[in-house]
């Protein structure tokens, strides 16, 4: 592919990589060749016939953007005839289209009308016809208007590559119209909504239903950041007409966004936004004003930290804050209250257990999304990346089409299951016991390396010990898979050349995470060649910041770093060591006396939600700081507005630890989070005086720098004794139950409650999914009403029945805000996260509709 | 019918029966299904358990002769003979005076030895290669196929001829596709050899999706073995272990026969693993097709074959380097493909010696319209088109006059008078803008109109467009609008212009075949018969009265003898006049419903 050819375009002579398009290598020398139905991330179909040109040598015209080329080529691009034919194509084009242009979205950015427009095509020699299909707007997000449509086919390989690959041609002749499987609503046919067929369309058959008459191009105002949802971090742009958000774009059309990114901004504007300040007096919240919340604030804040110590007061931050905002938290507990009792979200999503991972493997270890596009094998653990992280689900698509091989390992059939070369399915929380068997048929296929395993790991002869007293059969019998099963994926895993190992990070038990590390070690695959998936925009940001309790910023244990952070900071920092948001939880009333939350909701994101609400308030003071009045805001003395990211400036990290910029699209009556926080410090004594978030920003590279990839690569062998995850299922909680990500859900559920994607999830995402075996066994109907017991709690759903589900294994989404009432608080011991998301229910008939 | 008894020596009859006991043979192909020849079976079957006459009832495929279908041959010692037109009316008379008293009902002998008729030409001037066994022999009989020398030619190559030698066998035959492009075979065959691939592919094209050609299907239904056998041939010489044919689901009977066919092939050991315990493995699966013309591009096919919609993509890559699941795949015609096993058993010498320079072996038409004898033709390269029409098929019917021929489907061109004495070669048809195409011969005669004929093609490729592409979807459509424009009297007068520029750019600007060569019949019409299209533009007339739009009818003032019987039947009262004085027709009032001419009995009435 690198070699270069010469080739003569319009008598411009170019060096061109050989094997590229015609039009691409006019690009290079450019020279913009009109093309419709070419799109650069698509395969080129030549069905347009405006990207036509003249060879010399050839005979006719050819289509530049399917014609390779050839080394000395001579191209061009714009005689008469080409000219002509040009003409011809656009002029039927135009023969065939309504000519609404006036109150045409598109208008302006229309490459039909560019096209007409460049070539002065006044009227054309045929009269203009309107085809009269009905328009489709059925679905809350995507008009479809195929009288506009000119059959580019665009759409149809984008879905085919990146979406839900639903539509195709139908019918011949003139009656040919892109369709759905037999014509049915996007819903019916399992669009994913990522609108990448929107994001291509040249003219206006695909519209924004949001947009439609707001705002022609040329009106909005584009600004480009990075999505605020999972850890993928795509860039994005909003278009906003007077400080509102009409629709969500990538620049360049042929980059992804999935369903949230596109269409589930809509919560920034809902009217339930919190934008005033709340007091809680005598037992109400009252509004009040920011300088009153915040001196009282600070007022109890320090009568805490008098009477009962600073290690009295604790705060939790979510990994949806900017990097800016999340380092002033940790800075604020640590140097102005004085306490190491500051953690994140990062604790609940399994967080702790990746920073011995990464100190194992060594921080090269981290593979991009290119790597992934790129990899020749893909082991997918407990990653259901379609749902959690489209990006991530959209690379591994891409790396399959191309002819990687992927294993999948996940009691769920997941979409990226029914595409794999090998599915194994363990049964429900045995995942430990499949790694532990993939690990001995590679020692036993002698298909790792060897010399590094002895010369440069430690703990090899250890780990082999361990291993030589595993017994394949265990597997068999444990996990319900043969022992040829897993030396096919060991054969398979062990001889790629390019193989990435992927995993949900909130998903894998500590356990499976010492497995993988010492999969990749054996193998010695240490550079780009694993992905821990995060699922929230900043998580990966959250623990550079510092938000978790024994790190202080850049990924440093306290133990380490604090003294150069005394300095810098010109503070005393505490000595004792932080407690995480479970132990606080768990002291709270006792010695934990005071907290402040941003972005954080005991009922929507903490296990076993009867006992975390319980534990909040129980607390002398609360303070919570969010962008709506969550079930914890409502225990809070204190309540303040939280900003949103589309309304922030700032950086978030992404899950590949790359750097992503924030910007400002809308103006919010609600002031910056960072303010708020160096407000509160000022009332307090302390001197966090700051102008912008870029002044923020340039304090901690000061301090440190990102990406560094965090580890040095102690290349350590973990032994590790395979269990059983989750818990044990009994004979009254004889189901387990996992929670997960759905494709139009995210999370907490907080921000989708109040957008428009909640419509898309059935039930509102308030389901339980049931096998078709356990729902025939236990005569249960899609769409009946069920109660959900565990050992905490005991929630109402209806139920879902899901082919992807083995039997015995219920599945409820993650932003089902109830759910937690079942999850379980037991606490890891070595990563002070909770244990695991897979809990014992029973289930039962009733409850109202 | 004429008859014309004379006794002569045998032609090229009588292949592949077994003499003994009398036989009656019955043409079981489409055509003569279609002609009623299973009631004729049934009639055969009565009467002969009635007369209690031996006599074996077997069947055989089309012989081509389609203008005399039912065809039945009755063999006796005496020989072969066949009758044509049979009813089930006719059979017992058959059965008593031919089988019974060995006395052949002359009145009603087609073909047979020592007998001339009107249709001895028809045969006696062809020259069968691909044709060979049609009609000759039973299909679902792998043994008569056979006794013909059948699977000899594999039998040889795959013993004696290394595979690159078969290929040099088949380039210096100078065999080119018969799908209609014409490429060099033995070339297409060397580029799939040569590509690179784990795997490869033979498919053999029996789409055969032109309205009006049937030569593919009659070659499938009379002699499917000659196929399998060419598949073979090509799956050796390329390096291929798996074909398949691709055949419309419209052809049951075809699909039919090559199942029995393919069954009976892998009994005998020439199909499937080791074929002739030889190294040599292949197998032949079969894909009906979902009946649309595009989907016999080649491209389009794959797509189809791969359970995708079947649309043309681009070329290249060619299938000969990425074809079928991106393997290298040899896509062949059936009529191709036909004439392998005769060229490997006849030598490349021999084919190469029937035909012209370029265009070597024979071609198979299907000839139909206005001639009187219509039916597949196979004749050398090389023939002029004035002996297919008048030579072979006896020239138009009831006597009429020659107007113009239409000649390779609607991809092709339709060619005037002057041109009947050009020969028939890729090079001649090409030069006058019309193709060899597959095979399809349309007669049409002064009744026709060249307009509305090729406003008929035209309404056949824009509906069977693929609609992928912007020039053949939209551009066939504009086109058809302004030819039904012009048949209708309401052209604007830039129309021809116009229409000529839209050919030609819808020509060069398609992406495959269909849309590139869909102009075809309106630009030679428009070469051709450019005064019709302006009698048509200009006087607002069709000549030959077939627009209805543009015909008015009038009355003769010196044959109306004013009887009235025309205002009777007028459904709008156009025609007005006094008892016994001469009528006339309001032509702001007539809907040309033609009624009046019909019914006049002075023939005082006609279309201008
Ligand atoms: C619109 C269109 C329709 C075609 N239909 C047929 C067909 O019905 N049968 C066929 O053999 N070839 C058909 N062809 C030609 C094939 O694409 C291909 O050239 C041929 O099958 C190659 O076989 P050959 O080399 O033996 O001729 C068609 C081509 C076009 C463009
Ligand atoms: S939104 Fe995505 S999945 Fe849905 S039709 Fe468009 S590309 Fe396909
Ligand atoms: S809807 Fe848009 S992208 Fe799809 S084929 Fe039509 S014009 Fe092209
Ligand atoms: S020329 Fe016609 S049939 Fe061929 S690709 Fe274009 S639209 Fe399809
Ligand atoms: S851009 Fe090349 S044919 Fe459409």
């Amino acid at each position: 592919m690198s070699e270069l050819v010469t080739v003569k375009i319009d008598d411009r002579e170019v060096k061109v990589p050989d094997g590229v398009a015609i039009i691409e290598a006019a690009s290079l020398a450019g020279i913009d060749i009109p093309h419709l139905c070419y799109c650069r991330c698509l395969e080129s179909t030549g069905a347009c016939r405006v990207c036509l040109v003249e060879v010399e040598d050839t005979k006719g015209l050819v289509a530049s953007c399917s014609r390779k080329v050839k080394d000395g080529m001579v191209v061009y691009t714009n005689t008469d005839k080409v000219k002509e034919a040009r003409r011809f194509v656009i002029e039927l084009i135009l023969s065939n289209h309504p000519g609404d242009c006036l109150s045409c979205d598109k208008n302006g950015a229309c490459e039909l009308q560019k096209y007409a427009y460049e070539l002065g095509i006044e009227k054309t020699g045929f009269s203009m016809k309107d085809p009269g299909y009905a328009i489709d707007d059925s679905n809350p997000f995507i008009e479809r208007n195929y009288n506009l449509c000119i059959l580019c086919g665009r759409c149809v390989r984008i879905c085919k590559l990146k979406g839900a690959d639903i539509l195709d041609f139908a019918r011949r002749g003139m009656l040919t119209k892109v369709t759905t499987p037999l014509d049915k609503s996007l819903q019916e046919s399992g669009c994913d909504f990522c609108g990448s067929c929107l994001a291509v369309c040249p003219v206006g058959a695909l519209l924004e239903i949001d947009r439609r008459f707001r705002g022609r191009e040329w009106e909005m105002k584009e600004t480009e950041t990075t999505c605020s949802y999972c850890g993928c971090g795509c860039g994005l742009s909003f278009g906003t007409v007077e400080g509102e958000i009409l629709r969500a774009t990538t620049k360049d059309p042929c980059d992804y966004l999935c369903a949230r990114g596109r269409f589930g901004w809509d919560y920034v504007a809902s009217p339930e936004r919190l934008t005033t300040p709340l007091i809680k007096k005598e037992g109400a919240l009252t509004e009040c004003s920011w300088d009153e919340a915040l001196s009282y604030a600070a007022e109890r804040l320090l009568k805490l930290k008098k009477e009962h110590g600073p290690e009295s007061i604790g705060g939790f931050i979510g990994a949806g804050s900017s990097n800016e905002v999340i380092y002033l938290f940790q800075k604020f507990l640590r140097a102005c209250v004085g306490t190491n009792n500051v953690d994140s979200s990062a604790r609940l999503l399994g967080f702790p257990g990746l920073l011995d991972f990464c100190e194992t493997l060594g921080g090269e270890a981290i593979a991009s999304l290119e790597d992934v596009e790129e990899a020749d094998v893909l082991l997918l653990v407990d990653a259901d990346v379609t749902a959690a992280y489209p990006r991530v689900g959209v690379a591994v698509k891409k790396a399959i089409a191309n002819g990687a091989k992927a294993i999948v390992i996940d009691p769920m059939e997941t979409k990226v299951a029914k595409l794999v070369s090998l599915y194994l399915r363990p049964k429900v929380g045995t995942e430990e016991f499949l790694l532990a068997g993939l690990l001995k048929a590679l020692l036993d296929e002698g298909l790792f390396d060897e010399k590094f395993a002895k010369t440069k790991c430690d703990n090899f002869t250890e780990l082999k010990k361990s291993l030589n007293g595993f017994k394949m059969e265990g597997v068999e019998k444990k996990a319900g898979l043969p022992a040829d099963t897993l030396k096919e994926a060991a054969k398979l895993y062990g001889e790629g050349k390019r193989p990435v190992v992927l995993f949900g990070a909130e998903r894998v038990s500590p356990q499976s995470l010492k497995l993988i590390a010492n999969l990749l070690l054996l193998t010695n695959r240490l550079k780009g060649s694993v992905l821990p998936c995060l699922l929230l925009s900043n998580l990966q940001g959250a623990v550079y910041m510092g938000a978790l309790a024994e790190f202080y910023p850049g990924w440093k244990r306290a133990t380490e770093i604090k003294d150069k952070f005394k300095k810098a900071w010109g503070a005393s920092l505490p000595d004792a060591p932080g407690l995480s948001a479970m132990e606080m939880l768990e002291k709270a009333g006792s010695s934990i006396l005071g907290m402040y939350i941003i972005g954080g909701d005991s009922v929507a994101q903490f296990p076993n939600a009867t006992d975390a609400t319980r534990a909040l308030s129980s607390l002398d003071f609360l303070m919570v700081q969010d962008i709506f009045l969550s079930e914890t805001a409502k225990l809070a003395d204190v309540v303040l507005p939280g900003l949103t990211l589309p309304e922030s400036d700032g950086n978030i990290v992404n899950m590949e630890h790359r750097v992503r910029e924030i910007k400002k699209c809308v103006e919010s009556p609600v002031q910056s989070d960072w303010k708020t926080i160096a407000e509160l410090s000022k009332k307090m004594g302390c001197d966090m005086d700051y102008s912008s978030e870029k002044e923020i920003a340039k304090e901690i590279k000061l301090l440190f720098s990102i990406p560094k990839r965090v580890g040095k690569g102690s290349c350590r062998f973990m032994v590790v004794e395979p269990k059983r995850t989750g818990e044990k299922p009994d004979s009254k909680y004889p189901l387990s139950l996992v929670t997960g990500e759905t494709s139009f859900g995210f999370y907490d559920g907080i921000r989708i409650s109040h957008s428009k994607l909640s419509s898309l999830e059935p039930y509102g995402g308030e389901y339980v999914g049931v096998s078709p075996e356990d729902a025939s066994a236990m005569g249960l109907e899609e769409g009946s009403r069920v109660r959900v017991a565990s050992r905490r709690g005991k929630i109402e759903a209806s139920v879902r029945i899901m082919d992807s589900l083995p039997r015995g294994l219920l599945f409820m989404p993650s932003h089902f805000g109830k759910r937690n009432l079942l999850t379980s608080d037991d606490i890891d011991p070595e990563t002070k996260g909770p244990r695991c998301r897979l809990i014992a229910v029973s289930i039962s008939k009733g409850g109202k509709k | 019918m004429s008859k014309n008894v004379k006794k002569q020596e045998a032609g090229n009859q009588g292949h592949g029966t077994r003499k003994p006991s009398a036989q009656i043979i019955i043409g079981l192909g489409t055509c003569g299904i279609a002609a009623g020849a299973w009631d004729v079976w049934t009639a055969f079957e009565k009467e002969l358990k009635k007369r209690k006459v031996k006599a074996e009832l077997k069947q055989t495929g089309c012989i081509g002769l389609c203008y005399r279908e039912v065809l039945v041959d009755v063999v006796t010692p005496r020989g072969k003979i066949a009758y044509g037109n049979v009813t089930p009316a006719m059979v017992s008379r058959i059965v008593s005076s031919h089988l019974i008293a060995d006395k052949p009902i002359e009145d009603w002998i087609v073909l047979g030895d020592g007998y001339e008729t009107s249709d001895t030409d028809f045969l006696a001037r062809q020259y069968r290669i691909v044709l060979r066994n049609c009609g000759q022999i039973d299909p679902e009989v792998i043994e008569e196929y056979l006794a013909t020398g059948g699977y000899k030619a594999l039998e040889k190559v795959l013993r004696e001829v290394p595979p690159e030698e078969v290929i040099s066998i088949i380039k210096q035959s100078g065999l080119r596709g018969r799908g209609g492009a014409g490429f060099p075979t033995g070339r297409k065959w060397e580029f799939t050899r040569r590509a690179q691939g784990d795997k490869k592919y033979i498919v053999c094209n029996a789409d055969e999706g032109d309205p009006g050609a049937f030569m593919d299907r009659s070659v499938l239904e009379g002699d499917p073995h000659s196929v399998l056998e060419g598949m073979l041939i090509a799956g050796y010489a390329i390096g291929a272990d798996e074909g398949y044919i691709y055949v419309r689901a419209e052809y049951p009977l075809a699909v039919k026969r090559l199942r029995i066919a393919i069954s009976q092939a892998r009994e005998k050991g020439f199909l499937g693993k080791s074929v002739m315990d030889t190294p040599f493995s292949f197998d032949i699966k079969i894909k009906e097709g979902a009946g649309a013309f595009v989907c016999g591009e080649e491209t389009a096919l794959i797509a189809s074959i791969e359970g995708r919609r079947g649309m043309p993509r681009l070329r290249p890559p060619y299938p000969a380097t990425s074809g079928l699941w991106g393997k290298p795949t040899c896509i062949n015609n059936v009529e191709t493909l036909a004439n392998v096993a005769w060229i490997v058993s006849n030598g490349a010498a021999e084919f190469a010696a029937i035909g012209t320079e370029k265009s070597k072996g024979t071609k198979i038409f299907a000839v139909t319209g206005k001639v009187k004898n219509s039916g597949l033709v196979e004749v050398p390269m090389g023939t002029a088109l004035r002996e297919v029409i008048f030579g072979i098929c006896g020239g138009i019917k009831d006597d009429g006059e020659f107007k113009a021929v239409q000649i390779g489907g609607p991809s092709g061109g339709c060619l005037p008078a002057e041109l009947l004495d050009i020969t028939i070669d890729y090079e001649s048809l090409t030069a006058t803008g019309a193709i060899m195409g597959s095979g399809g011969m349309v007669v049409a005669d002064q009744s026709t109109c060249m307009v509305d004929l090729a406003r008929f093609f035209l309404d056949f490729t824009q509906n069977e467009s693929c609609g992928k592409c912007v020039p053949c979807r939209l551009g066939t459509k504009r086109m058809l609008e302004m030819l039904t424009r012009i048949t209708r009297g309401r052209t604007r007068d830039d129309d021809l212009e116009l229409l000529e520029t839209l050919a030609r750019d819808v020509k060069v600007a398609s992406l495959c075949g269909l849309g590139q060569t869909a102009p075809n019949p309106v630009l030679t019409t428009l070469k051709y018969f450019g005064h019709e299209y302006d009698v048509h533009i200009k006087e607002r007339r069709c000549r030959a009265g077939v627009c209805t739009e543009l015909v008015t009818y009038a009355i003769k003032d010196n044959l109306c003898k004013g009887c009235g019987v025309c205002v009777k039947h007028c459904p709008v009262d156009a025609i007005s006049g006094a008892r016994k004085e001469v009528h006339h027709i309001d032509e702001s009032k007539c809907v040309k419903c033609g009624l009046c001419m019909e019914h006049c009995p002075f023939d005082a009435i006609n279309k201008v």
